[in-house]
């Protein structure tokens, strides 16, 4: 399209055509952003364009899918808190070691611990609940790196972006495998990054690329957005979007919300929010600095949900954050699909 | 608030200056018709329902960018259709489409429009269009059928047939619009 669509012209109907379906370049979007600014009447058009197609796709006629609105409710729901729950400083970890893998009685007590944030799970999962879950936020942690941390870019993005939107900020790339990285000390996470995997953009939907040198099994990696948000951790994600983010001293940071973790009080029902932290890091391709940890029950079956941030580089800043779900009573990895139900 | 009283563009100035409920009011009247533009988008219920949570996040984050020239609800229309676009564009992964009738020679606009029950001042302009821009609509906008399966469908460009597409819109809401108002020749003597 070589004509000027852009200055009024008995083709303003094209145009805006082509401006609804998105068949605009940047400058051409640009300069129709400008004349509806002022131009009140291209704006009326542009409107009942709108109107039009609406009425022709039929989409106000479309059936929701069961449980839709819920959902989308819960998932709002997570963003929401997300956006607004600052997340805990670690302020008197318990000095207890780790405590022993296990789903205790559901009848055993838990008590919460004083400085985190808890939050019910989504009303979603909430019949299925075989013993009550909480969510508990250890806190931000900073980079691997000193230097950096507020100027990543990639894989750590806002997940809004701009209009079209980002999907999953980092929690849609992939796990480069680096099998020489799993003995990584977990408190050390900037030791560790001078050995960590490159980015891994590639995008991972179920797992990982097996790990190089090692017969031990890939990672799976609840990495997108449709699996995250089925189970409603797209909070637990933001969680640890918002530690790439994070101007505070890394290395401290990092230790500490990482020993913290380690020692967090159990979840109501006894289940240790560290059962499957070994697991995480021994299997995790690079150094692993868990952010937060939330346990649920996915039809019957009690899940442990580690969000977890990573360098992108050797000695670089932390940019990708994942979930990454286990059993609960075994530890095994389950990827989207099993969380999820599909086939 | 009775959210029904309230305008679209009033809920998200009241959403922007900090009113949570009014944002609830704009995800209630338009969660329905958001998903309704993924799923034609997608052909596909799951990855539908993902973008359009995508799009109500995108609302939730970045309302203050609205500027108002337009409605609200053309706002979100654009917004949702970019993410669509944006998101089968990082998965690599095509719309799907619906299958068509191997006959399907010359596009069957009566039954497909049947099958949507258009109303009557759609139909009429649709049947006002010419054959070329209507073949294309109905492929594309009842049938959604891409533009480049439309372009091999009738053995022309890409670009032709989104210029017909276009074209067809804006002729099609030209019409509707002259229907609803109609010119000052076409009125009665008033006398």
């Amino acid at each position: 399209m070589t004509r000027d669509l852009t200055s009024e012209s008995p083709d303003d109907g094209e145009l805006l055509a082509a401006y609804l379906a998105g068949d605009l370049s940047d400058d051409k979007q640009a300069a129709v952003n400008a004349r509806l600014a002022r131009e009140p009447r291209l704006a009326r058009q542009l409107d009942e364009l709108a109107e039009l197609l609406t009425r022709l796709h039929g989409t106000d006629d479309v059936t929701l899918p069961q449980g839709y609105t819920e959902r989308l409710r819960d998932r709002l729901e997570d963003e929401r808190a997300a956006a607004v729950v600052p997340l805990a400083e670690p302020q008197s970890p318990p000095t207890s070691g780790r405590q022993e893998r296990r789903v205790a009685p559901a009848t055993a007590a838990a008590s919460r611990p004083a400085d985190a944030t808890v939050t019910e799970l989504p009303r979603r999962l909430s019949p299925l609940l075989a013993a009550a879950a909480v969510l508990v936020v250890l806190g931000l942690l900073g980079a691997a790196a000193v230097a950096g941390i507020g100027s990543l870019s990639g894989g750590a993005g806002d997940a809004a972006g701009e209009a079209g939107g980002e999907e999953a900020g980092g929690a849609a790339a992939s796990l480069e495998a680096r099998a020489a990285d799993q003995s990584t000390p977990l408190g050390d996470p900037a030791a560790g990054a001078t050995k960590a995997a490159g980015d891994g953009r590639t995008r991972l939907e179920q797992s990982a690329e097996p790990n190089r040198g090692t017969a031990s099994p890939s990672l799976p990696v609840l990495s997108d957005r449709r699996g995250a948000s089925r189970l409603n951790l797209g909070r637990l994600e933001a969680m640890a979007r918002q530690a790439l983010d994070s101007t505070a001293n890394p290395r401290v940071r990092a230790a500490a919300l990482t020993q913290a973790v380690a020692d967090a009080p159990a979840f109501p029902g006894g289940l240790s929010p560290s059962a499957c932290l070994d697991d995480v890091v021994a299997e995790a391709p690079g150094p692993v600095v868990p952010v937060a940890v939330r346990a649920l029950d996915v039809g019957g079956r009690v899940r442990l949900a580690y969000a977890v941030a990573q360098p992108s580089e050797p000695g670089g800043p932390l940019a990708t954050a994942r979930v990454i779900v286990a059993d609960a009573e075994t530890c095994r990895f389950l990827d989207a699909d099993e969380l999820t139900g599909s086939p | 608030m009775n959210g029904e009283e309230v305008t679209d563009e009033h809920l998200i100035s009241a959403y922007v200056a900090g009113d949570e409920r009014a944002f609830d009011e704009l995800v209630r009247r338009y969660q329905r018709r958001v998903f309704g533009i993924c799923l034609r988008y997608f052909r596909n219920p799951v990855d539908a329902e993902d973008a359009a949570q995508e799009v109500f996040v995108t609302l939730m984050r970045r309302a203050e960018t609205f500027a108002g020239n337009a409605r609200f609800s053309t706002w979100l229309y654009r917004v949702s259709v970019n993410m669509c676009s944006d998101l089968a564009r990082r998965r690599a992964r095509r719309p799907r489409t619906v299958a068509l009738p191997d006959d399907a020679d010359v596009p069957a606009e009566d039954s497909a429009l049947a099958g949507r029950e258009l109303d009557a001042d759609l139909m009429a302009a649709l049947r006002s269009l010419d054959i070329d821009q209507r073949r294309a609509v109905v492929w594309h906008d009842l049938y959604g059928l891409p533009y480049a399966e439309i372009a091999e469908r009738e053995g022309v460009a890409v670009g032709t047939v989104k210029s017909r597409v276009f074209r067809g819109h804006a002729r099609l809401a030209e019409r509707l619009a002259e229907r609803r108002e109609p010119s000052h020749a076409d009125r009665p003597p008033t006398g």
